[in-house]
């Protein structure tokens, strides 16, 4: 073999040497790095729409409720508002002329209902229940008045008896 | 003086020759760069996880958040609810009291009465019972399922009664 001929033999074997050294470079360290790139990005990519869905649900659950809450702000704090029987019977003076209630104990077991109210009244003129029923809805708290509801004229004098229910509930968090 | 046989120097042989060189140095310069895109990779893959991670505690705390603003809206749309039920139990009680006002005669004196859900007891005073059958009964009948009236004669000729009315449907008075 002259020198020519050994250097091009020489050349080779390099060439296929550094050749090996590559395709084993890239075996073992870029395709396990590809590979284990495009299974935390796929990862990523499904975490991340189920991340955005949540996004918007939370903002959606977020809005409906900051709407509620601002449409029934005076129901939400009638509810709320604990009965405070001097500024009822306040209240029912600027209605009736006399005026006594009877509180019932505080009921636990329903609810909403807290008290049974029992009033009684005198007045003038039965338009003055009649205007107090206009205007008890507009009351800092949740009352509805029920049956039965008695009227008596005694001695020019018109009496009233007529039971009321108060409804309690205080907004709870998780 | 020792005698030279060559007309050049001899050099020293190279240990690389030009071709092995280019070769080292092209292996070099592509094992870099195989190596620093792996690293890239890695790093940015490790970016990825971290992302998830913290992605996944924000999701738990807005799954918990949803949770607790669902139970809110539904407690409020409750109280909604019973307050629209009471607001228009009161309103229809108020339009029933109207009704009862109206219907009673100016000749037609009440001394009582008593409003339940499924009856109404009146008790007055009447000048004749046609008074009452014609002005009192007629509307009342119309409303009450079942009429019964019972008349006193007083002494200057005017009739007390007592009626009671009653409805047989569940919504009672209030309907």
């Amino acid at each position: 073999m002259n020198p020519k001929e050994v250097k091009l033999i020489r050349l080779l074997v390099s060439v296929i040497v550094m050749i090996v050294i590559l395709f084993m470079l890239f075996i073992f360290m870029a395709i396990p790095s590809v590979n284990y790139y495009k299974k935390e990005n796929s990862r990523y990519l499904e975490v991340k729409a189920k991340y955005d869905a949540i996004k918007n649900t939370h903002q959606d659950s977020l809005n409906r409720l900051l709407d509620i809450k601002k449409n029934n702000k005076r129901v939400i704090e009638s509810f709320a508002n604990n009965f405070d029987e001097e500024l009822f019977v306040r209240y029912l003076h600027s209605k009736f002329d006399d005026v006594k209630i009877v509180k019932s104990e505080e009921i636990a077991e329903e609810k909403f209902l807290r008290y049974k109210i029992t009033v009684s009244t005198s007045m003038q003129t039965p338009m003055r229940f009649y205007e107090f029923l206009n205007d008890i809805n507009h009351y800092s708290n949740i009352l509805e008045v029920e049956f039965p509801i008695r009227f008596e004229m005694i001695e020019g004098t018109l009496f009233g008896s007529f039971d009321m229910k108060k409804y309690h509930y205080k907004i709870k968090t998780k | 003086m020792p005698s030279k046989l060559s007309f050049i120097t001899p050099k020293r042989r190279k240990y690389l020759d030009l071709e092995s060189k280019i070769l080292i140095a092209f292996l070099i310069v592509t094992g870099c760069i195989i190596i620093a895109f792996a690293i890239f990779l890695s790093v940015q893959a490790f970016s990825k996880n971290s992302n998830i991670k913290s992605m996944q505690k924000e999701i738990a705390v807005m799954e918990a958040e949803i949770e607790s603003y669902d139970f809110e809206y539904s407690q409020i749309k409750e109280l909604q609810l019973k307050a629209d039920e009471v607001y228009t139990a009161n309103e229809l009680l108020r339009g029933s009291i109207r009704n009862l006002f109206d219907l009673i005669p100016d000749q037609i004196t009440l001394t009582k009465s008593i409003m339940e859900k499924d009856r109404l007891i009146l008790y007055g005073v009447t000048p004749s019972k046609e008074v009452y059958n014609f002005m009192l009964l007629s509307p009342l009948k119309s409303i009450f399922h079942e009429n019964r009236t019972t008349f006193y004669s007083l002494e200057n000729g005017w009739y007390r009664f007592v009626s009671v009315n009653l409805l047989h449907n569940e919504e009672g008075l209030i309907q």
